[in-house]
């Protein structure tokens, strides 16, 4: 076996296995053994697939050799336990499904099981997805690579951190409100949201179903490209399912650069934003003008009432989706209860979080008869002014260019006191699901040591131009090749 | 009990924002990509696995999922 095989992308690994450099069960114990080592740091993983992993992988040296190889045959993955997994507990970060076994895959599961991919664990992440650092997990909170201390974003927090560590060279994701874009910029990763309904959301537990997308978190954006592909594309079981062709993302953001017009909205970049993140925004911004694209001022009018849209229609959603768990046909369920009511109520209270509840009343309350004018109504209009805005900009761009998160990744703790203080860190990763438009987070630079991101947002169906306008600045740097510190060589 | 009752106003006070921005005619979002839904034809697609199911289930009883007792 190779050295440093830590720093292969999954491209490369693909290509690796597919040349005979090294066997998929190699591979395969190679990741477990680095899970072995530092999973104990990070909290990264909920359930670690030894046995099974290493029985696919098997199964997938003998395709190799039988040349009945697929795009992803024999590289190992992870996914966010957020996707229902066949035999295997999926435990959407909650205690209502520690005890979850699921009956079926995900689609999402299973497309990248029949392009050869290897299962090696299900990811941590906050609970039902509703958290911004990771805290909110019943299986605690996971540390950020770079910083122990500090949060790795949320709620994809697992995947971001598993990926930036080196534990796995991608994993999967789902994003609401910036739940793969955040998490990917705190951990120094590549995150990618595809356009709502462009990946099936069949078998992935629901948060908010109007906003759920899911998405990847990998260390290139050619990597999100090659598992994209697998990922994506109609599914007869999501009814919101887009019936649109997939492009070959892969083959296409390898074509020739072509100039474009990037919109750069000036409130992205107001008080609220650290100085240090602006400069390396602004930095990546003049890469993609030393590329020959045009950079153009924009404004984006609603901004600021993305938060409270998102926090009365996630919620709403949520409120509704989560009265699934009560106990009677799977899940947790209370003991010594006396009556129905009782049983309803103790098994929710005892099921979910503090963070869940929180959602749920606010949910419940803002479809209340007598508030549903007012908030909910309310919300989903001054959601279509946002999308509107959005459209009118991408008449006259190709694509929109800001910072991911107003900072580097906060401390564990610093935030979990004040929600709204947590609500308002999703601000430039909210409007992009709010219009249902794809976007991404690439790496673009170390601010105190600590990874930033550059968001890149496209318009609905454009992930070639995104991921293409990505792999060309990841030709020109090289923030997303740094490993944390401590994470960098294989200690045996 | 104040403590949650304080986050709760929090929030309340943050998405109550929304009720000086003027929509009127606005037509509340149905959908992003403006998609209405899908029908599909009346096929039988699914066969029935509640014993699969039903491994996840609590308690379960002649196929029945049983819950405390309802009527007195």
């Amino acid at each position: 076996m190779e050295k440093e095989i830590n720093k292969k992308t999954l491209t490369q690994l693909a290509k690796g296995l597919r040349q005979g450099q090294f066997s998929s069960e190699e591979l395969t114990q190679y990741y477990l053994e680095r899970i072995d080592l530092f999973n104990g740091k990070i909290n990264a993983f909920i359930t670690v697939t030894r046995e099974e992993a290493i029985q696919q992988a098997r199964a997938a040296d003998k395709a190799l050799a039988a040349g009945k190889s697929g795009p992803l045959t024999g590289v190992p993955i992870a996914h966010k336990d957020i996707f229902c997994t066949r035999g295997i507990k999926t435990s959407c970060g909650s205690k209502m499904l520690d005890n979850f076994i699921s009956p079926y895959d995900a689609t999402v599961v299973k497309r990248l099981k029949d392009a050869g991919a290897i299962m090696v664990g299900k990811t941590n992440m906050d609970e039902f997805a509703m958290g911004s650092s990771n805290e909110t997990s019943f299986y605690g909170p996971v540390h950020n690579p770079w910083d122990h201390d500090r949060v790795p974003g949320g709620s994809s927090g697992g995947s971001a951190a598993a990926v930036a560590s080196k534990l796995v060279s991608a994993a999967t994701g789902t994003d609401t409100g910036g739940s793969i874009r955040q998490p990917a910029a705190f951990s120094g990763v590549t995150g990618v949201k595809p356009t709502y309904g462009r990946v099936s959301r069949y078998g992935m537990v629901a948060f908010a179903s109007s906003l759920d997308q899911a998405g990847t978190l990998t260390q290139t954006a050619e990597d999100a490209a090659l598992l994209l592909e697998s990922m994506a594309g109609f599914d007869r079981r999501d009814s919101t399912s887009l019936n649109e062709p997939v492009p070959a993302y892969y083959d296409a953001i390898h074509e020739p650069w072509q100039n474009l017009t990037i919109g750069v909205p000036d409130n992205f970049f107001d008080e609220g934003l650290d100085p240090d993140n602006a400069q390396a925004v602004k930095d990546a911004l003049k890469i993609f003008e030393k590329l020959g694209a045009k950079i153009k001022d924009v404004h984006l009018d609603h901004l600021d009432l993305s938060v409270p849209v998102y926090y009365v229609v996630a919620p709403a959603e949520a409120s509704s989706n989560l009265s699934r768990f009560d106990g009677v046909r799977f899940g947790h369920r209370s003991k010594n209860v006396k009556n129905l009511n009782e049983f309803y109520m103790q098994t929710r209270g005892e099921g979910f979080g503090a963070e869940v509840k929180r959602r749920i009343l606010t949910g419940t309350y803002v479809l209340s008869a007598g508030y549903y004018d007012a908030y909910y109504l309310q919300a989903q209009k001054v959601r279509k002014l946002i999308s509107n805005e959005f459209m009118r900009i991408f008449s006259e761009v190709d694509l929109l260019a800001g910072p991911t998160t107003p900072t580097p990744a906060f401390k564990i703790g610093q935030k979990t006191d004040n929600p709204v203080e947590m609500y308002l860190n999703d601000i430039y990763t909210i409007g992009a699901p709010l219009a249902g438009l794809p976007a991404l987070s690439v790496p673009c630079g170390l601010v105190q040591g600590l990874p930033v991101g550059l968001q890149l947002i496209a318009t609905h169906l454009d992930e070639t131009r995104l991921l293409k306008a990505a792999h060309y600045f990841q030709k020109e740097t090289d923030w997303h090749l740094h490993i944390p510190p401590g994470y960098d060589e294989r200690e045996r | 009990m104040a403590d949650v009752l304080a986050k709760l106003s929090d929030i309340v006070g943050l998405v109550s924002q929304l009720e000086a921005e003027d929509t009127t005619d606005v037509v509340p979002m149905a959908h992003p990509l403006d998609q209405t839904q899908k029908l599909r034809s009346d096929q039988i697609t699914e066969t029935d696995e509640h014993q699969l199911y039903q491994k996840n289930a609590p308690l379960v009883e002649k196929d029945l999922y049983l819950v405390p007792k309802v009527i007195e």
